[in-house]
């Protein structure tokens, strides 16, 4: 792991893939996307530029945990605090789908758009579950990267939030 | 498992040092590996088995609450009246809490517990 955060700004970090990791292309960045309730599975899912989330938006998450599940936005600029007593502030909260342990890291997306990162879920009797993510602009300013975006009608992959 | 020698085996596989001893003459032991979040970690429930249905059913608990997402792998070593196991082969059904409607997971074992 080199750098990384588990505070109050945010939950995510970066990590080291070997050069013949399968999963890994950075030269052709696409999002798995699984068959579910909000539609077929695409294996091949672009993004095709960054966004920021508004109360209202359905988005939809891939996890590890959970596969692919689609919401809506019910809170912006949102402190969730779990139950190790970490506060990670300016998070949106998705509700319409439960999350699961292992699906932190799972970026959050519609209409081509990537918005966040999932770092918390909330499952309460009568309530119902909660998803809550990170920006995806705040977290690559915190980690000092830029992220990679793919249009199948552009040759290369391009920055999306350059 | 059902010996000493795998036991050790099992218990310095999972990082620990120095097994307890156990009367396998009338106990088994079991691993169950699974991931969790590493803020609202599980809790053993009960173990239950069904001679009639061919099925173990661990019972494992976690509080309601706000969890982080991550994945943290976690072990429980339960140790079983070797008497009380149904007669293999069996399944083992894990049943997790809060209850959703992925969260019983079945698991077949052909022959034996190892």
């Amino acid at each position: 792991m080199h750098n990384y955060a588990h505070n109050t700004v945010g939950d995510w970090g970066i990590i080291r893939a070997s050069e013949n990791a399968s999963f890994w292309n950075p030269y052709h960045p696409l999002l798995l996307l699984h068959a579910g309730g909000h539609g077929n599975g695409n294996t091949r899912y672009e993004i095709h530029q960054t966004g920021t989330t508004n109360v209202g938006m359905r988005v939809c998450m891939t996890g590890a945990s959970s596969g692919s599940a689609c919401g809506t936005v019910d809170r912006v600029d949102e402190a969730v605090t779990s139950d190790d007593g970490v506060t990670t502030r300016g998070t949106a909260r998705v509700h319409g789908f439960c999350g699961s342990p292992g699906d932190s890291g799972g970026p959050t997306f519609s209409y081509n758009i990537g918005y966040g990162l999932v770092v918390a879920v909330r499952d309460v009797p009568f309530q119902g579950c909660r998803v809550y993510y990170s920006g995806i602009h705040g977290a690559a300013n915190n980690m000092n990267v830029y992220i990679n975006c793919r249009n199948a009608r552009v040759p290369q992959p391009t920055a999306c939030n350059a | 498992v059902r010996d000493q020698a795998s036991f050790a085996k099992l218990w310095t596989a999972t990082g620990l040092e120095l097994p307890p001893e156990v009367d396998f003459g009338h106990k088994a032991v079991m691993a169950v590996g699974l991931g969790e979040s590493s803020t609202c970690p599980y809790e053993f429930g009960s173990l239950v088995p069904n001679e009639d249905a061919g099925t173990l059913v661990l019972h494992l608990k976690r509080s309601y609450g706000t969890c982080r997402a991550d994945f943290s792998f976690r072990t429980f070593v339960i140790l079983v009246d070797a008497q009380e196991l149904p007669t293999l082969p069996f399944s083992l059904v894990l049943a997790h809490e809060p209850r959703r409607n992925h969260e019983v997971l079945e698991l077949n074992w052909d022959n034996d517990l190892e």
